[in-house]
């Protein structure tokens, strides 16, 4: 009982620290926050059922395989193609500048699916490669060339905007 | 946006914090071991009721008399009867006959004889 209840804060705990990164990896797979929200929500409630975030060996990275897990099952029933909701801010905005969390917003939507993964999982997850890896079934050295491309492609996309609003 | 290097540029990405989940909404379901209790409970009252009932009705309950011994199968003897007797009869002494030889109950327990039926099996040598 008392290892129940324990399990059962240490799931809470984790919603507290990962949630939002999370919610972000979950969003960034849909284009949709509610449904983000859903799948986050599902894997959650699904561990609070089982138990069974202790048996993993690095919980952190089987949150984020569970979440991509749901979001992919959760596409194949819908057999809908993905699309960005434009109103669904994905980040809080730094100095309030909202037009600097659109553009990043829609720079890391205009990447390829599976370096926009790497992206948001090692700079917002906070995952190694090697932790990447083990969710995304890579390996390490894709994982490191998917993100060093997704890097360079956001910076570009990223200062090209900038350079418009500046010339604007 | 000034030209960064790839960790100025990582520092500026993380700058951006995740928008925040809504609150987990978690309904506190009673710990399984509660139920299990809450239904021994159960379970126990119904049985400690059910014996209380039964010990309560073998009790209270109203003792029956012995069963009276079965009289005669025949009628007793009313006016009534007599008045039939007497008309149906062809004369007054007939009926005093049929009255006379009305059968008897055998109201003897079993296993007992009446002393009428072990003397009629004795041989007298007179």
């Amino acid at each position: 009982m008392q290892a129940a209840s324990k399990d059962a804060t240490e799931i809470e705990l984790s919603y507290r620290r990962y949630g939002s990164s999370l919610l972000l990896f979950a969003t960034a797979l849909t284009g949709d926050r509610s449904r983000a929200q859903d799948a986050v929500h599902q894997v959650f409630l699904k561990l609070l059922e089982s138990r069974s975030l202790s048996d993993a060996l690095d919980a952190k990275a089987y949150l984020f395989t569970c979440v991509r897990n749901t979001v992919l099952n959760d596409r194949k029933v819908r057999q809908r193609d993905v699309t960005l909701d434009p109103e669904c801010a994905w980040f809080e905005h730094p100095h309030r500048d909202s037009a600097a969390e659109l553009n990043l917003r829609r720079a890391l939507w205009e990447l390829p699916e599976d370096q926009r993964e790497v992206t948001i999982l090692h700079i917002w997850g906070e995952l190694t490669f090697a932790q990447i890896a083990e969710v995304l079934n890579i390996s390490a050295n894709t994982t490191a060339s998917r993100y060093r491309y997704a890097l360079a492609k956001l910076r570009e996309a990223l200062c090209a905007k900038e350079d418009c609003r500046a010339h604007s | 946006m000034p030209i960064l290097d790839d960790e100025q540029f990582e520092r500026y990405l993380r700058g951006f914090r995740p928008v925040t989940p809504e609150s987990l909404q978690i309904q506190k379901q009673p710990s399984p071991a509660r139920p299990r209790f809450a239904y021994l409970a159960w379970a126990a009252a119904c049985v400690a009721s059910l014996l209380l009932v039964f010990v309560l009705w073998h009790r209270l309950r109203p003792a029956q008399p012995p069963s009276a011994p079965q009289l005669a199968g025949s009628p007793a003897l009313t006016i009534g009867l007599a008045n039939a007797l007497l008309a149906r009869a062809p004369s007054l002494r007939e009926a005093f006959n049929e009255l006379s030889f009305q059968p008897q109950p055998a109201s003897q327990p079993e296993g007992k004889k009446s002393a009428l039926a072990a003397l009629s099996k004795e041989n007298f040598k007179l």
